[in-house]
C-alpha cells in the first residue's frame, strides 16, 4: 500500500529519566508566530492544549469560558477556553501544511504545547517512520 | 461499550434565545462530542443567523480542512535535533531557543526567551520549545 504525503519533518523521540516513556515532539508554527516551536504529538489528548505564554504571544485572551468544561490532566483540572488557531506543520521536504485547529488555551497548563486528536490530528493524514524519525503529513 | 449521547434538541423544549441555547453546548463538549456540537451549532446558526456568539463557536469547532501551502517549505532542523538529543535533558522545565546547534537562550519563561531573541537579528526562525521538567512524568 502506497500513500502520498504533502511533506515531512523530523520528530524527536526520547526516553526520559529511565521511565521508558516515548515522547514524540514535532515542529510546528503557531498562528502569528514566525518562529517554529516543538509540540508533543498526543492522539490521547482530546484537544490541542497550549500554555498561556504561547496563547498570549499569538494575541489570544486567556479568560476561562464557562461554556468550556475544564480539562482533566495529569496536573488535575485546568480551566480555559477553546479557540480557533492556525497551526502550520513546516516541511523539511515537500510543502508546509497549515491546519485550522481547535485549541484549549489555559494559563493553568504548565507543560509544553500539545497537538491533540479532536480539532487537529483528525483533520489531516499523518504517519510516523521510526526508522528515519520522520513525521509525514497531508490534507485529508 | 456504552456510548454517552447528548439528547437531540428536537426532543427538548426549544430555548428562547441563542445565549440560552448555547448553554447546551457544554453538554456536547463534556463528552468530547465535537460532531454533535457542530451539528447543534449549525442548527442554532440556522435559527439565529445574526448571532455572533453562535458563529464564533461554529468557527472554533468547525474551521475547515487542512490545505497545502504550495511552494512553501521550511528549513531543516537537523542541527537542532542533534542538540536536543545531546543536551535537552540538561534544561528541564526551561524554554529553549536554538538555531542549528547553537543555543540562543535557556530561560524559565517564553517571555524571557522572546526578549533575548528580539536582540538577535537574523534569528527570526530560531526553534523555540519547552523541555518538560521531572514533574511532567
Amino acid at each position: 500500500m502506497i500513500q502520498e504525503y504533502a511533506g515531512f519533518s523530523h520528530y524527536r523521540a526520547d526516553y526520559l529519566h529511565g521511565a521508558h516513556l516515548l515522547i514524540v515532539a514535532v515542529p510546528c508554527r503557531f498562528e502569528k508566530a514566525t518562529r517554529p516551536s516543538l509540540a508533543l504529538l498526543d492522539t490521547a489528548s482530546t484537544w490541542c492544549v497550549l500554555p498561556g505564554e504561547v496563547a498570549t504571544e499569538a494575541g489570544y485572551d486567556l479568560k476561562p469560558d464557562p461554556l468550556t468544561p475544564p480539562l482533566h490532566t495529569r496536573f488535575g483540572l485546568i480551566h480555559g477556553r477553546l479557540e480557533r488557531m492556525d497551526i502550520v506543520l513546516p516541511a523539511e521536504e515537500g510543502e508546509d501544511l497549515p491546519v485550522s485547529a481547535t485549541c484549549f488555551l489555559s494559563e493553568d497548563w504548565p507543560g509544553p504545547p500539545v497537538l491533540g486528536w479532536k480539532g487537529f490530528l483528525e483533520r489531516l493524514r499523518f504517519a510516523l517512520d521510526p526508522n528515519e524519525e520522520r513525521f509525514y503529513f497531508a490534507p485529508l | 461499550m456504552a456510548v454517552h449521547e447528548v439528547v437531540p434538541s428536537s426532543s427538548q423544549e426549544a430555548p428562547g434565545d441563542p445565549e440560552e441555547a448555547l448553554l447546551r453546548l457544554r453538554d456536547f463538549l463534556e463528552v468530547s462530542d465535537t460532531r454533535g456540537a457542530v451539528a447543534y451549532l449549525r442548527e442554532l446558526a440556522g435559527r439565529w443567523p445574526d448571532s455572533e456568539r453562535v458563529r464564533h463557536y461554529l468557527n472554533v469547532l468547525d474551521p475547515g480542512p487542512a490545505r497545502v501551502l504550495h511552494g512553501q517549505r521550511s528549513r531543516s532542523f537537523d542541527g537542532e535535533r542533534a542538540w536536543i538529543k545531546a543536551h535537552a535533558h540538561e534544561h528541564p522545565g526551561r524554554w529553549i531557543a536554538l538555531y542549528g546547534e547553537e543555543l540562543l537562550a535557556s530561560e524559565p519563561t517564553l517571555v524571557a526567551v522572546r526578549e533575548i531573541l528580539r536582540q538577535m537579528p537574523g534569528r527570526e526562525d530560531a526553534l523555540v520549545f519547552f523541555v518538560p521538567g521531572t514533574d511532567w512524568w
